[in-house]
């Protein structure tokens, strides 16, 4: 542990060239890495560029073939470790936090007992669990099954088991993903905590706003090649690959946020003016004894984009299914054109079931696996009265208007990438030319890259089309991005709504000023 | 994750030769031999299945008679290649039926209302606690012995297990995100079970159906081997193995061949059925 | 529990009224010369003239006191007939169940070296071996060509060793097969890098991969049981031991349905027993199973 403090001369993590070959595929074409003890390293880069890989080839645990120029983890030449040798070195010298806390821990196993896994493993003293778990703040839970703790709870409980041999470097693969705003900023912190008590870290992640907090370095990864490496904040500022600039400018919409706020605020009078089209009054739903939406009213006009903002749990998704009427109200009516919507059997909704249009969470499971593209956008289209002949020239004019190459249209859907899947998507809710989109966290799948560009569509629609869009969301981002109106819910009940601008300004309800402070 | 993404993408443009695929094509070829058999056995074993010849019985496996011959001087070969079209017959038969019946009442069991569902999940799941075969000599002791109850007694044991999968899956189906979308298009209630719920649960029967024919096979040859089902001299694989049983000391050939042919076939439907399951 | 029981009686009781030809004729014989008189003697005796629905309440409280009913053919209480060839059956299954877990376990052992491929072609064969033939070609071998076990069967436990190997050997395979699948996939999970990630050797990561397996191999405790009871009847056969398998066959074929019943009401019985046991036995190894909810 005191190693990496007293012989300067080692640094905690020395690479040079690292690469990967996967049956003959390059998939790491040199990475250099340096890393000193107390220090943060975060590499970022699009899905697929290979940040995950590194950090495997790290512990010795990529798979097909690896090699480098130098490799040397606290002053240990790792090239050409056997397996033997590389285990006493994983968890007692650098150790993993795998992504997704709660498959990375085993299920089956009490938290105590996974914490003192590298401890057996090391032949160390097995009584500085409890301090550990004390350590990143879970004292007593020890015996907690992973299914029992929160995600938040999960993720400090696997750094804990990681830090429990007391590792020089800790490998952190997206430890703040999956989790909500204010979770994330406590498992930074925790982070923090640790880089200052002297372990080096090197932090893979997608998320720029985690890495602008706690990194000291930002290396960018790109088609895995590392192209552009700095201090965080000069390489955030001022990015010089394309890759890079990509990457920032996606996380980074700080100037449209600023043009949509003073936009919405302009529009504001302009809007209360605009028709009506979707109107939720004192919407109730249970599910056995937990209410999921506790009374919700909400008002949708035309060529409007309302981000509905919580945090996972907190009933946006439901609220949006029984505005959709996909979920039968206990209470309270949803209405579309001031008519009833919601409280209407569906074989009378059946007929203005083209005037509203969902987009879903998770595009590739929305598709019939068996059908293309082409047969999905003419189904919809089918169903929209488009009679056979007119459909083919429909269905081109539906994939141009959301920016999606026609050619693409012969693929199945699981042929295609996670942003043609999402333009799909959205070309077959508008192909019964709809008065409403209700989009369910349309971009929370995606590479930050493509997210920006699935918004910007959104946006766009609206505008061209007067469309109303309400958009389901935990991410600030998003919602600073195309919102007009925001409404923030929690624990089922809407606890703040208004303006984009007046709402991000000057948050009224404590939790807004929470989401808002969690975010930035 | 990202180790994934490259290879995946180059599969699609050029599906390579997968090694994976040559036992299923074996299993395939060997199936189609055997398929040819039952219809057409005398194309490769042109002799009488039942004719006898006192002075050629019991004779080990020559080149006259691969297989040999039993003890009334029967050309195990011959009677085997006969054998075929009972025995395939009977499994592809209870197969077809327990697939066809177990489907549809799994789907409507599926789609019915929760009541109706729920009565039938249990009955379901009452036939599941009982071992197939005995299920199947129960159904024997119903209809009493003969070939046609065998192909209905090993077909209605099987309808269950269909039933099962049939209801579990129209219910993912039924809920899941696509029929949704269908749905929200205003898609009418019986258009999208005919266009995204049917279709779709296909597949997995029709991959249950090809590792349960191995099993239908065993089954009705085990109740022809006790007996139960054709009656000699007639030359099902099962009722040949029961003939064999006697000789096993003085002419094992009698009893070994038959038994091969079953597990061949057996060995070959699972193969092709695993292929099926896995290619998904 | 109870409704699979239930469900179980009701169904033997409703097959014994679908079987056609009366059951008297059974009991005395097709050929038996014997006057209309006796005949509704007999009828009268097993309770025959009673309306069905009576009947079948009869049949479900004596199940509830233990009373199976009795054999038309032997003329005794079912339980007794029953349990007099409880005992072989059960030496037959349990020597089974031991000798596959072995040869499971042996396999799984096995394909975690170079002979991968083999021993999956090895448990795919004797998956689709039929029992009925793998005894004749055991008794070929053992009996008839090297002599080492008894052709008959005698009381002698040499007598046992090759009809419990015949009826291990597809229950091995399925077993074999399910618990290796169970072990690679729980290989594949992420918590396994972690593991690995910790500095773990194989021996240990098996350690925490051989508890997921588990719990999917607990799962086909009751398909076990089938394959058991009913290879019994073939194995039986195959070796002529006497055993409930035999029992079973001999009550079909004699319409002795009493004991066909009975046979159905007690494999429910069994069955439920094991779901049970294997129940608990999952949720002793998978904590997620607890709580009611799945993780």
């Amino acid at each position: 542990m005191s190693a990496a403090g007293t012989e300067v001369a080692a640094p905690a993590l020395h690479v040079r060239g690292l690469r990967l070959a996967i049956d003959g595929v390059e998939l790491l074409r040199g990475v250099d890495l340096d890393l000193a003890a107390g220090e943060c390293l975060a590499v970022v880069g699009a899905s697929g560029s290979g940040k995950t890989l590194t950090a495997r080839a790290l512990l010795g645990l990529a798979p097909g073939r690896v090699g480098a120029s130098a490799l040397q983890i606290g002053g240990t030449d790792a090239r050409r470790l056997g397996e033997r040798a590389w285990r006493r070195l994983r968890g007692r010298r650098i150790a993993l936090v795998n992504q997704d806390a709660l498959s990375a821990l085993d299920p089956l196993r009490r938290i105590g007992s996974e914490v003192a896994e590298p401890l057996r493993i090391h032949h160390l003293a097995l009584d500085g669990v409890h301090a550990m778990l004390a350590r990143v703040q879970l004292p007593g839970r020890s015996r907690s099954y992973p299914h029992e703790l929160s995600g938040g709870q999960r993720q400090r409980a696997l750094i804990a088991s990681a830090l429990a041999a007391g590792p020089d470097v800790l490998v952190a693969d997206e430890p703040t993903t999956a989790l909500d705003a204010t979770v994330q900023a406590r498992i930074l912190e925790l982070l923090a905590e640790l880089k200052a008590g002297g372990t080096a870290i090197v932090l893979v992640s997608h998320d720029l706003g985690a890495v602008a907090r706690i990194a000291d370095r930002v290396a960018v990864m790109h088609e895995g090649e590392l192209v552009e490496q700095g201090p965080t904040a000069a390489l955030l500022a001022a990015p010089v690959h394309p890759a890079a600039v990509a990457l920032v400018e996606a996380a980074h919409p700080s100037p449209v946020r600023d043009s949509a706020a003073t936009g919405a605020e302009t529009q504001r009078d302009a809007s209360s003016s605009r028709p009506i089209v979707l109107e939720g009054r004192g919407l109730v739903k249970r599910f056995g004894a937990t209410t999921a939406v506790a009374g919700a009213d909400l008002v949708l006009r035309r060529g409007e984009v309302l981000g509905l903002l919580g945090e996972s749990g907190s009933g946006k998704t439901t609220l949006a299914r029984l505005l959709l009427g996909l979920e039968r109200a206990d209470a309270g009516d949803a209405l579309l054109h001031g008519e009833p919507w919601s409280a209407l059997p569906e074989r009378s909704r059946r007929e203005r079931r083209g005037r509203i249009q969902l987009i879903g969470q998770d595009p590739l499971a929305s598709f019939d696996p068996r059908w293309t593209g082409r047969a999905i956008l003419g189904e919809a289209l089918a169903e929209a009265g488009v009679v056979r002949g007119g459909r083919a020239d429909r269905i081109r004019s539906l994939a141009v208007d959301v920016s999606l190459d026609p050619a693409l249209l012969e693929r199945r859907p699981r042929e295609l990438s996670g942003g043609q899947r999402q333009r799909l998507a959205i070309a077959r809710a508008l192909a019964s030319e709809p008065d409403v989109l209700v989009a369910d966290e349309p971009v929370s799948a995606l590479d930050a890259a493509v997210r920006g560009t699935i918004l910007d569509l959104l946006d766009r629609l609206r505008r061209e089309r007067g469309l109303a869009v309400l958009v389901v969301t935990h991410d600030l981002e998003v919602v600073r991005r195309i919102g007009d109106t925001v409404a923030v819910m929690r624990a089922g009940e809407l606890v703040e709504q208004g303006p984009v601008a007046r709402v991000l300004l000057e948050p009224e309800h404590p939790f807004t000023r929470e989401l808002l402070a969690a975010a930035t | 994750m990202s180790a994934v993404v490259p290879g995946a993408r180059r599969a699609l443009v050029l599906p390579r030769w997968r090694p994976g695929a040559v036992p299923a094509l074996i299993a395939a070829i060997v199936l189609a031999l055997l398929l040819l058999a039952a219809l057409w056995p005398s194309l490769i074993a042109p002799g009488s299945p039942t004719a006898t010849d006192a002075r050629a019985g019991t004779l080990p496996p020559d080149s006259a008679h691969w297989f040999g011959t039993d003890r009334s001087g029967r050309d195990v070969f011959t009677r085997v290649v006969h054998g075929a079209g009972a025995s395939l017959g009977l499994g592809l038969g209870a197969t077809g039926l327990a697939l066809v019946a177990g489907g549809l009442l799994g789907a409507l069991a599926g789609l019915a209302p929760r009541r109706v569902d729920g009565v039938l999940a249990r009955a379901v799941d009452v036939l599941m606690a009982l071992p197939e075969f005995l299920v199947a000599l129960l159904l024997i002791a119903i209809l009493g012995p003969g070939t046609g109850s065998v192909l209905v007694a090993v077909a209605l044991a099987a309808v269950p297990a269909y039933a099962r999968v049939a209801r579990v899956r129209t219910q993912q189906l039924a809920r899941s995100a696509f029929v949704e979308s269908a749905l929200v298009l205003g898609q009418r209630p019986w258009k999208r079970v005919l266009r995204h719920v049917l279709p779709n649960l296909l597949g997995p029967l029709l991959t249950m159906a090809a590792l349960g024919l191995g099993t239908a096979i065993v089954s009705a040859a085990g109740l022809g081997f006790l007996g139960l089902g054709a009656t000699p001299p007639a030359p099902e694989w099962g009722v040949l193995l029961s003939e064999g049983r006697n000789l096993l000391g003085t002419a094992w050939w009698v009893a070994v061949f038959p038994g091969a042919a079953i597990t061949v076939s057996v060995v070959c439907a699972s193969v092709l059925g695993r292929w099926l399951g896995g290619r998904r | 529990m109870l409704v699979v029981l239930w469900g179980a009686a009701t169904l033997a009781f409703l097959a014994l009224q679908l079987v056609p030809g009366d059951p008297v004729d059974t009991i005395l014989g097709v050929d038996a010369q014997v006057g209309e008189q006796t005949r509704d003697r007999v009828r009268e005796e097993l309770g025959l003239g009673l309306p069905a629905w009576l009947r079948y309440l009869q049949y479900l409280g004596g199940l509830l006191v233990g009373d199976l009913g009795t054999s038309y053919q032997a003329r005794q209480p079912v339980a007794e007939v029953i349990g007099s060839a409880v005992a072989p059956t059960l030496q037959l299954a349990a020597a089974a169940l031991g000798l596959a877990v072995l040869l499971a376990l042996i396999g799984t052992v096995l394909s975690r070296g170079a002979l991968r491929g083999v021993v999956s072609a090895v448990e795919l064969v004797a998956a689709s071996t039929p029992t009925f033939w793998s005894g004749l070609l055991l008794i070929t071998v053992f009996s008839f060509g090297l002599g080492w076990f008894p052709v008959i069967a005698t009381r002698d436990a040499s007598s046992l060793v090759l009809p419990a190997l015949t009826l291990a050997i597809p229950v091995a395979a399925i077993l074999g097969q399910v618990l290796r699948e169970g072990l690679d996939a729980a290989a594949a999970e992420p918590f396994a890098l972690t593991v690995r990630a910790r500095g773990a050797g194989p021996l240990r990561l098996l350690g925490h991969t051989l508890r997921h397996a588990g719990v999917g191999t607990l799962a086909l405790a009751g398909y076990l049981l089938g394959s058991l009871l009913g290879g019994a009847v073939l194995v039986e056969t195959v070796f002529g031991r006497a055993g409930l398998g035999r029992m079973v066959l001999t009550a079909i074929l004699n319409r002795d349905l009493p004991v066909v019943m009975a046979l159905v009401v007690l494999s429910g019985l069994v069955f439920a027993v094991l779901s049970q046991v294997a129940d608990l036995g999952a949720r002793a190894l998978d904590p997620r199973l607890r709580d009611g909810t799945s993780g």
